[in-house]
């Protein structure tokens, strides 16, 4: 995918805005939407999204010449759904109240189209380490974003920051806010935002792997 | 063929390593979930006998032990009743009696426990512990202002249709038997009084019957 091979220092400072998941490549919008509400569990998830994406593109990457080219999606899948399996136990046992919280979120992470769009995209064709800062860069360019759409619906929405009241009681909360659709709104402000801010740079193909926000 | 084979080989093995992995952390940490949960339910428990957060900064064996303490766990019968689990305080015969309850929500099924004074016939308290309500509008039902709500309401005062609890609009409950819903969540609020009344219904036919440990 990449012409010129990338230093993993590069690969991960280049997912945080350039080429930010979210942003510019407009995936993982499914969570961007679903858990954006409350900060607190957009911060768990977005950690939980980061490790698996690191860990998923590292695995990957080092099995990359072995996977045969048939059944590469089904091997990125398998390794993505078990490191995803690995956090939701990690989660019940040392942190059950969030993992209660948070419910069928953290499952959802496997159908996230970030790691899948970043182990195809990048992880097949890149060193490992490499892999790796690109996966952790994709997890923290796409906390980036989810969690300032967060630090907006939460007040908005709740009156709340981080489950801290912070606006007046008698603040009206503004009940759309916490339901989905002021997450397009708030996505869509904010890319609006990025992109005047960039200055108009060409928008790059989209990657392979990009697949319809489901 | 031998290139297919191949490809068969290589995704049974990842399949086989992946399987083990989850297995192997599963087995590993499945002690510490199990006693996660337990304390989980035991720390709503005694919080709903004591009224007091007690149990809520222990860990889990402290708590295990705090129950063991203070909580007799029964089964009620009666004749021509389904048994019934329920927890009460040790040592007194007064006092509320805890009920699990479990009911379809809007999403997914909610469960948890009530407390309720027999003698009185009155709601002392409610915890959700299980729902997949919509996170900021159905999801508020476990906030404590929520359960609050359902604190001294009594279960003996049933409407004409039966309904001993009525949800309704948010800042309208007036009468003893209203209990303020939640704007935005009508559906997750009916759900509520469903269960809660199909709970209550359960409980009192019980303890009406004579049901003893």
């Amino acid at each position: 995918m990449s012409p010129a091979p990338l230093t993993p220092r590069q690969a991960f400072t280049r997912m945080l805005w350039e080429e930010n998941p979210v942003l510019v490549q407009i995936l993982g919008i499914c969570s961007t939407l679903a858990v954006t509400n409350l900060v607190k569990n957009t911060l768990i998830m977005c950690v939980g999204l980061t490790l698996c994406t690191a860990f998923s593109a590292l695995t990957i990457s080092l099995l990359r010449d072995r996977i045969p080219r048939q059944v590469r999606m089904m091997v990125q899948v398998l390794i993505i759904a078990a490191w995803v399996i690995v956090l939701k136990i990690v989660l019940d046992a040392f942190l059950p109240e969030i993992s209660r919280e948070l419910g069928p979120y953290v499952g959802l992470i496997i159908t996230n189209c970030i790691v899948m769009g970043r182990t195809e995209g990048f992880a097949m064709g890149n060193r490992p380490l490499t892999a790796f800062c690109d996966g952790l860069g994709a997890g923290v360019g796409y906390s980036l974003v989810l969690l300032v759409i967060a630090a907006v619906r939460e007040p908005l929405g709740l009156g709340s920051f981080f489950g801290i009241p912070v606006l007046p009681s008698d603040w009206t909360r503004w009940n759309l806010m916490v339901i989905a659709p002021s997450g397009f709104f708030a996505l869509a402000t904010f890319i609006w935002v990025a992109k005047a801010f960039k200055g108009g740079t060409p928008r790059p193909a989209a990657p392979a792997g990009a697949k319809p926000a489901a | 063929m031998r290139q297919r084979l191949g490809v068969v080989l290589f995704t049974l093995a990842v399949t086989v390593v992946c399987g083990g992995l989850v297995c192997g952390v599963n087995a590993l940490l499945a002690d510490r979930t199990a006693s996660n949960a337990q304390a989980a339910r035991q720390r709503v428990i005694l919080r709903l006998l004591q009224g007091t957060a007690e149990a809520d900064g222990l860990p889990g064996d402290r708590v295990a032990a705090l129950f063991q303490d203070r909580v007799d766990t029964v089964t009620l019968q009666a004749p021509g009743q389904a048994p019934l689990t329920a927890f009460r305080p040790k040592g007194t015969a007064a006092a509320p009696i805890v009920f699990p309850f479990r009911g379809q929500g809007f999403w997914d099924a909610i469960a948890g426990f009530l407390a309720i004074d027999p003698a009185a016939k009155k709601i002392v308290g409610i915890e959700f512990t299980e729902h997949a309500e919509t996170p900021g509008l159905g999801g508020r039902i476990s906030e404590p202002a929520f359960r609050a709500r359902f604190a001294g309401k009594p279960l003996d005062q049933p409407g004409p249709d039966g309904r001993r609890l009525r949800l309704v609009s948010e800042g309208t409950a007036a009468q003893p038997t209203e209990i303020d819903g939640i704007t935005g969540a009508s559906e997750t609020s009916r759900a509520v009084e469903r269960i809660v009344n199909r709970a209550a219904d359960t409980i009192l036919a019980l303890l009406a019957a004579g049901g003893q440990p």
